[in-house]
């Protein structure tokens, strides 16, 4: 599972800005095309999602979780810096599908999408003109494979989430760190 | 629907830049200046089955973070 090329999603290349000639490499960003659907298969139009390291959460527009039905509970709500500003987060399960890179990056493959899963998704709803729609972050994602990103290859891979500890082991026990507890998906 | 028949990735990229799109076959089916006007105009217009992305304008500083 998860190790062949189906699995490999390049970079999406946006125009460098004005002035920055002097650059002399393209402005790639680590993207993919994901879909997200309610219990009832309701479902989001494909949209490239910005993978995002840095961020802890699977993050989205409020408006794609009411378009397919689902309600941020308010109940879970919190606050994040993002965009240069304080927004609030509600959060929802939603089934998160992801998409095989198509032969252009306007478009995934043909087909279905090649693995879903379910997650806690961070709607925003004080963002007018987020960059993204969807974010793919840490928990919920990251936590979900074993991501590898390489500049140098252009490429994003998505990895069984086992890949990690049979490839690369796991850091010995040493009395000044704390483990931190693995938890199960 | 917006005629760009033919027009590579990087035409499509110049011709919308600062807009949401959405595709359908490579072809761009409507824009928005952003993601939520542009669901609601394909929703108005009954349009399904697109991919949308966002077309940055070179006018723009670069997005080095979210944060």
């Amino acid at each position: 599972m998860l190790h062949n090329d189906r699995w490999l999603f390049p970079y999406h290349e946006e125009p460098r800005t004005a002035g920055a000639h002097f650059l002399p490499k393209p402005l790639m960003r680590r993207a993919v095309w994901a879909q997200f659907a309610s219990h009832a298969d309701e479902q989001t139009e494909k949209h490239k999602a910005l993978v995002d390291s840095g961020c802890d959460h699977i993050l989205a527009a409020d408006w794609l979780a009411h378009s397919i039905g689902v309600t941020p509970d308010a109940d879970r709500e919190m606050s994040v810096r993002i965009g240069g500003a304080t927004r609030s987060i509600r959060f929802a399960e939603v089934t998160i599908r992801l998409f095989g890179a198509g032969p252009s990056d306007l478009a995934p493959a043909d087909g279905d999408s090649l693995i879903e899963w379910r997650a806690d998704v961070g709607f925003w709803s004080n963002w007018g003109d987020p960059p993204w729609t969807m974010i793919l972050g840490q928990c919920g994602f990251f936590d979900q494979f074993t991501i590898a990103m390489s500049r140098h290859a252009q490429c994003l891979a998505v990895l069984d989430e086992r890949y990690f500890d049979e490839n690369f082991g796991s850091l010995p026990q040493t009395s000044g760190r704390e483990s931190r507890t693995r938890f199960t998906i | 629907m917006i005629d760009n028949g033919g027009d590579t990735r990087d035409d499509i990229f110049r011709r919308f830049a600062g807009l949401w799109i959405a595709l359908q076959n490579g072809v761009v089916v409507e824009s928005r200046l952003n993601a939520h006007a542009l669901h609601l105009a394909l929703h108005e217009r009954d349009i399904t089955g697109v991919t949308i992305l966002r077309c940055p304008d070179r006018d723009e500083p670069e997005l080095v973070g979210l944060g």
